[in-house]
């Protein structure tokens, strides 16, 4: 007796100790992961700038002397300057150019400063004058399409097979379905969209209106599976109750089960769409994959998207690049943690 | 004209929504109205269940009212940017200077798709609306220029610049020479043995040749899907068909040439083949292998004494050149001292100028086609 428990209580603390390592092993990985990435995307977030010396400050009109600080007004360097000061690498520079900044740097003609132009330019070919705005816009109206397209067709479909689907053949063929495109690469939903959006319905090609319903299509699998799931883990009592007391089956579901089930319904959708907000793949079958240099304004206007810029960049020879990269990752990341922390105060917010 | 039409079809379909959903409205007002006096009444709770309904198809009619506005919003657009698709080795010259052409002349800046240099051609030469140019890394085929012509589609063709493939190696590994000869007997699938074709058996380079270093072969070099790869085979063809082996001796560095750059840094004894603008980059710490006794450098790669350099091409459609003089301003801005001299913009992003008298038939054959825009 005494012996059992006591090899019990040694698997026990093996289990525990397994579980702690397994999770240390976890936090080291992503440790590793963001340690990299922040320690390569940081100097992304600033640019050395050059002094312009006003040679006749006297000449200029009055009121310049209120936009030149000590007559000298400060230009964005470029990106070989900007390596060397930075990370002292020497690229392409001619030895007179560097001595060149060596006596800028004494005289204090060259600084870093904070680089605003990483948020507020678009993509451009010069890492030092690259920004992730397009990019961001680009994903944001993306998302937007692909929420509008993804919400109520899946949560229709959740609701009808759910609640009012007759259970045969053809329904459990249909679920069968369902949950295997929530499993399916999503690059063959990019091929869907380049044949049915682009060739079949003729919409322009790289737009948010196309990313955004691709990605909608890929989504929608998982938004009914997961609003499902929420949906069957209302208790039954509880509607057997609304239909005792002589509701609806409709007024059933829209007063208490969906009530009830929008906790995890919202947690479904929003996963989901933070998943589309990363995804490349599909979009670089429809032609999203391009040099866009100017942000959308509508739908229809050429769009890339953050991902995608990174794709880009990462594949540019510059060493510039190699650090907006890590930058735009970071912004990614923190929009995906914006997009996730919405999610569980929504969540918080209707459990209450 | 025909998407217009199914557009309208649709357009159709969303105005008769919302009005539909009004009038519904009225009746369950009125019909809660009549509920209040009978509250225990049948109709009540029917009247009920239909006004939960409502109140969802009022739901839909927001997203409804969002798809009406995106496709209202498709007819204000202002004037198209120039589109050009097609290889990833053109595609950062292409793109730099769409940049400056923008800068310069006030245009909207170009796209410019990298989706590799068949799928480029294809677009370009399969519909009249598709881009504006293809970029590729080798001339168009005799089958693609037909059917581009098939298509109505006539262009010009333009040679930007050379490119050259350069295998790299480590600072720190002792260089070695090679020949085309000795390449093709590291990496072909089937090498020639006398009269007949083996498959490769070499492992290691000092079998190749007894003086090369005695470290396995590996070399890390382009996907066959990219024109760069084509190239590469082509140059490096024996007498025992063109396919590289497939056994891990070469191995295929998916579209980023800063991972086989990454590779080489980290792994010894290997070998990589990147584009020229990569090794310029990074020439502070690797080391590039002379081909048939010839380094790869600006004035080699542009004599074509490198052996393994290639042109590179832009070609612009002339269909119609009245109504889009962005395309001859963009070719003019490409073909000009400013971008393709010796020391123009794209020298310092990697290209190798073309001799000076290429450069001015260019040159001149961009400004006919502007000349040309006039007379039609």
């Amino acid at each position: 007796m005494t012996s059992s428990l006591k090899t019990r209580r040694r698997k026990e603390k093996w289990f525990r100790r397994m579980g702690f390592l397994s999770l240390c092993l976890a936090l080291l990985f992503l440790g590793g992961i963001l340690g990299k990435i922040v320690y390569t995307g940081y100097p992304a977030f600033f640019r050395t700038e050059v002094a312009a010396q006003a040679e006749r400050p006297d000449l200029l009109n009055v009121h310049a002397r209120y936009f030149l600080k000590e007559n000298k007004k400060w230009i964005t360097a470029s990106d070989d300057v900007d390596m060397y000061y930075k990370h002292e690498v020497v690229g392409n520079l001619t030895p007179h150019q560097i001595q060149a900044i060596d006596s800028l740097k004494n005289q204090g003609q060259i600084r870093l400063v904070f680089n605003t132009g990483f948020f507020t330019h678009s993509d451009s070919r010069e890492p030092e004058l690259a920004g992730i705005w397009g990019g961001l816009i680009g994903s944001l109206l993306t998302l937007f399409v692909t929420f509008c397209t993804a919400f109520p067709i899946g949560i229709g479909t959740a609701l009808y097979l759910e609640e009012f689907a007759p259970k045969n053949r053809f329904t459990n063929w249909v679920e069968a379905n369902i949950n295997n495109l929530a499993a399916v690469p999503s690059i063959l939903f990019g091929l869907l969209g380049l044949v049915f959006f682009i060739h079949f319905l003729g919409l322009p090609r790289p737009s948010a209106l196309v990313g955004g319903l691709t990605l909608g299509l890929m989504s929608l699998p998982v938004i009914v599976v997961a609003t499902r799931a929420a949906l069957s883990s209302v208790p039954p009592t509880l509607k057997e109750a609304a239909l005792g007391l002589g509701a609806t089956p409709l007024q059933v579901l829209f007063h208490h089960v969906v009530p009830m089930a929008m906790p995890g319904i919202m947690t479904g959708v929003i996963l989901s769409l933070a998943r589309a907000l990363g995804e490349t793949a599909p979009l670089l079958m429809i032609g999203m994959v391009a040099f866009i240099a100017t942000p959308p304004s509508t739908f229809l206007d050429p769009t890339t998207v953050l991902p995608v810029q990174i794709f880009n960049w990462s594949r540019s020879s510059e060493m510039g690049f190699v650090e907006n990269t890590s930058g735009a990752i970071l912004v990614l990341l923190i929009v995906l943690a914006i997009l996730n922390g919405i999610a569980i105060f929504i969540r918080k917010k209707f459990e209450s | 004209m025909d998407t217009k039409k199914k557009r309208s079809k649709r357009l159709d379909l969303f105005i008769f929504r919302t009005p539909l959903i009004n009038l519904r409205k009225k009746d369950w007002i009125a019909s809660e109205q009549s509920s209040s006096q009978s509250r225990l009444s049948r109709s009540s709770s029917r009247a009920l269940g239909e006004g939960v309904a409502i109140q969802n198809l009022k739901f839909i009619s927001y997203f409804s009212t969002f798809w009406l506005w995106v496709f209202l919003t498709q007819e204000v657009q202002a004037a198209p940017p120039l589109r050009f698709a097609g290889s990833s080795a053109v595609f950062p010259f292409a793109a730099t200077v769409g940049e400056h052409f923008s800068h310069k002349f006030r245009e909207p800046i170009p796209l410019v798709e990298a989706i590799g240099t068949g799928a480029g051609i294809k677009l370009f030469c399969g519909n009249l609306d598709g881009p504006d140019g293809a970029m590729t890394s080798r001339p168009m085929t005799k089958g693609e220029k037909e059917k581009c012509q098939s298509q109505g589609i006539t262009f010009e063709e333009f040679i930007i610049g050379k490119d050259g493939l350069i295998l790299i190696q480590n600072k720190r590994e002792t260089p070695f020479s090679l020949t085309l000869k000795d390449l093709n007997g590291a990496l072909a699938e089937k090498v020639p043995q006398g009269e007949i074709c083996i498959k490769n058996p070499h492992k290691t380079w000092n079998e190749i040749q007894k003086n090369f270093p005695i470290y396995p072969i590996r070399v890390y070099g382009p996907a066959p899907t990219s024109g760069t790869y084509d190239v590469f085979v082509e140059k490096i063809r024996g007498l025992c068909g063109s396919a590289l082996r497939h056994d891990g001796a070469y191995i295929e560095a998916p579209a980023n040439e800063n991972l086989i750059v990454q590779k080489i840094l980290n792994a010894p004894q290997t070998i990589g083949i990147v584009t020229f603008s990569f090794y310029e980059q990074n020439k502070t710490r690797l080391l590039a292998l002379p081909i048939d006794g010839i380094f790869p450098s600006i004035t080699s790669i542009q004599k074509g004494d490198y052996p393994l350099s290639r042109p590179l091409y832009v070609y612009i459609k002339t269909n119609k050149m009245k109504d889009f003089p962005s395309r001859a301003g963009y070719i003019i801005e490409f073909t000009s001292k400013d971008a393709v001299g010796e020391k123009g913009y794209l020298n310092k992003k990697g290209l190798i100028p073309l001799s000076s008298e290429d450069q001015t038939k260019m040159r001149e054959r961009a400004l006919n086609l502007q000349s040309g825009e006039s007379l039609n």
